[in-house]
């Protein structure tokens, strides 16, 4: 890997982990908003929660590096990458919902890992 | 019935994510060969730009579809079905002669284990015996 190419998964990373960032704020939020008492309706208490307006944020810096990477590299190399959201939603989802990760689902991050490492020597 | 609209809207939701990559893809496509337009915008710029608008739009819609899809049925069964939108997006980017990118078995290869893998790890758990057909 040259220098270019390690720059090129690098902002992948960095964008998948701002959009899966934005997610888990998301629903932190949505979850926090929906056992709150009082403060009106649930829409209003949602705008309300800084989780969200982190989200928001999150999301839009994801989006736009995500435009910068499709501006440098093929988007049929760049977008598998981002079946790795998957893995890191499990991973955290397992940390702090303490779900049991299956022998399936471990076969599953074996074969998204290993798929992701063909695209990009492909 | 209802479930299976719920997977019109889901299906939906995961074309709209892919022609939201491809688009954008044209359109960065776009400023890439025009290259030195970033440091001097012009009129030239509008067709990338248009691109980009339409593709994040795209994007913004599979989002919607995805959340109302979600909030209204139990869809546990339905994230698999995410795992088209790889297919989809590499098909896409091969055959639209705009894109013009390029196929390799290693690629093709890569496509297929993500497929599966996505499938193992977002089915719901113990779905084992009950198949996947619905």
């Amino acid at each position: 890997m040259n220098g270019a190419q390690f720059l090129d998964y690098g902002l992948v990373l960095l964008s998948l982990l701002l959009t899966s960032g934005a997610q888990i704020l998301q629903k932190l939020g949505a979850d926090r908003a929906a056992a709150a008492v009082g403060g009106g309706p649930f829409v209003r208490r949602l705008l309300l929660r800084r989780e969200i307006w982190w989200a928001v944020l999150c999301l839009a810096a994801g989006t736009a590096l995500w435009l910068l990477v499709l501006y440098r590299m093929e988007v049929s190399r760049a977008f598998p990458f981002l079946s790795l959201g998957f893995v890191l939603v499990m991973l955290v989802s397992r940390h702090y919902l303490k779900e049991t990760v299956t022998a399936t689902r471990w076969l599953g991050v074996g074969l998204i890992v290993g798929g992701i490492f063909l695209v990009a020597r492909g | 019935m209802k479930q299976n609209a719920a997977m019109l809207w889901v299906v939906a939701s995961v074309v709209l994510s892919a022609c939201a990559q491809l688009f954008m893809k044209a359109g960065m496509l776009d400023l890439h060969g025009l290259g030195a337009g970033f440091a001097n915008p012009g009129p030239e710029l509008l067709p990338a730009v248009a691109w980009v608008l339409g593709g994040l739009g795209c994007y913004a819609l599979s989002m919607m579809f995805w959340l109302a899809a979600l909030t209204r049925y139990e869809l546990s069964m339905a994230y698999p079905l995410l795992s088209l939108s790889y297919v989809l997006v590499y098909l896409g980017a091969v055959w639209w002669p705009r894109l013009g990118e390029t196929v390799s078995f290693a690629k093709t290869a890569g496509i297929v284990l993500i497929v599966l893998g996505v499938v193992l790890v977002t089915r719901p758990a113990g779905s084992g015996k009950q198949g996947e057909s619905c």
